[in-house]
């Protein structure tokens, strides 16, 4: 499956840094999963988990607030 | 001097040495940490920085509300940022001294990060807003945040029409200097050249190279502009006064490092005189006693 490079970064440190297949995130209007070549997208996340799947598994993340970014075959969310 | 005083003298010198070196280790330990940290940070503050670039590319006026002067209000906040503590070179000096330069030209009031920047603001006979003393080396989020929402709601309700923070910026181990930087309004540009500067100057992570900015592809925002920018307003000025921090702390453990450096030198040097001293006394005591002695041995023949 193809993949895309996804970064989760809170203030202090560097939260997730890798190549996904995909990624669930708590949109502020709803969960959405991002796969790859998504159309760029800006977005407010609100409370929820983030799960994310590469090679090695799923992985998930607690966040209260964050945006989230998806660009070309990319994505970042500050958490 | 007696030689005994000389003794203790170059004793206690030789403990002060040992101190003082111990200091410049444990500082430069704690430098190179703080430069960790304001490395991490710059993935977080590259992203805010590109999608507030994205954003005012598609929705101007969402985004003017916080890039431009609103008001007419001439009120600045200041959120000033020293050290608890001293011995760190001219650290603080500096910045205080900018900060009477610009005192001059704006009336300000204050949040005071750090000991000596409460003393200052209460000896200038200022308002204090808020104040926050013993900030740990590895400065937490719960440090920054309620600092930032309190320059926020200030600022949001009008009661101060610009946001400045004043610290020491980090070029390098051996060379800082003091800096005013407007936080709000929001200055892209500004904001552009901090992310950049983030890498100092020289030293072990000078060397990491800008990776390219993303393309000017259209996006799409989800709510809206206007409801997405006080999230990022709030992250980047949350990177803004977060960076600050880490900024000063990385300046004054490299300056206090370098002062440590010279106490130490200077101890040695001190205690390498007073051992020559010391022998010299010596060495004149033995050949009074000497002379004392043969003079006395030629009286009796």
């Amino acid at each position: 499956m193809k993949t895309f490079h996804l970064t989760i970064a809170s203030l202090d440190k560097s939260v997730f840094d890798g190549f996904v297949t995909r990624v669930t995130v708590p949109g502020s209007e709803g969960e959405m999963t991002i796969l790859a070549d998504h159309v760029p997208l800006i977005s407010r996340l609100s409370a929820g988990t983030i799960t994310c799947t590469d090679a090695a598994g799923d992985h998930t993340f607690a966040v209260t607030h964050g945006v989230l970014e998806v660009g070309a075959s990319r994505a970042t969310i500050l958490i | 001097m007696s030689l005994k005083l000389i003794k203790q003298k170059i004793v206690s010198t030789r403990k002060t040495g040992k101190v003082t070196r111990a200091m410049e280790a444990v500082s430069a330990v704690k430098m190179r940490k703080t430069q960790e940290r304001a490395f991490a940070a710059r993935v977080y503050a590259r992203a805010a920085v590109r999608m507030l670039a994205s954003i005012s590319r598609l929705n101007e006026s969402a985004v003017a509300h916080y890039t431009m002067r609103t008001t007419e209000n001439n009120r600045a906040l200041l959120v000033l940022v020293t050290s608890d503590k001293g011995l760190a070179g001219a650290v603080n000096s500096a910045v205080l001294k900018l900060a009477d330069s610009f005192l001059q030209k704006h009336t300000c009031d204050f949040i005071c990060i750090g000991r000596k920047a409460v003393e200052y603001a209460e000896r200038n006979g200022a308002v204090i807003v808020h104040k926050e003393t013993n900030v740990a080396d590895n400065v937490s989020l719960q440090n920054v945040e309620h600092i930032t929402k309190k320059a926020l709601e200030a600022y949001k309700e009008g009661t101060y029409g610009v946001v400045y923070v004043l610290y020491q910026n980090f070029l390098s181990t051996f060379e800082q200097k003091p800096l005013v930087r407007q936080v709000l309004p929001l200055n892209p540009e500004g904001l552009e050249v901090m992310v950049r500067e983030i890498v100092p100057k020289s030293g072990k992570f000078a060397d990491r190279t800008e990776e390219a900015v993303g393309t000017g592809s259209e996006y799409l925002i989800e709510p809206s502009a206007e409801e997405l920018m006080p999230e990022l307003v709030s992250q980047l000025v949350h990177v803004a006064i977060y960076h600050a921090l880490i900024e000063h702390k990385a300046s004054e453990h490299s300056a206090r490092m370098v002062a440590m450096k010279n106490a130490t030198d200077k101890s040695k040097e001190i205690a390498r005189s007073l051992t020559l001293k010391f022998n010299k006394a010596r060495q004149a005591a033995i050949t009074a006693e000497v002379s004392e002695i043969t003079a006395g041995a030629a009286a009796i023949k």
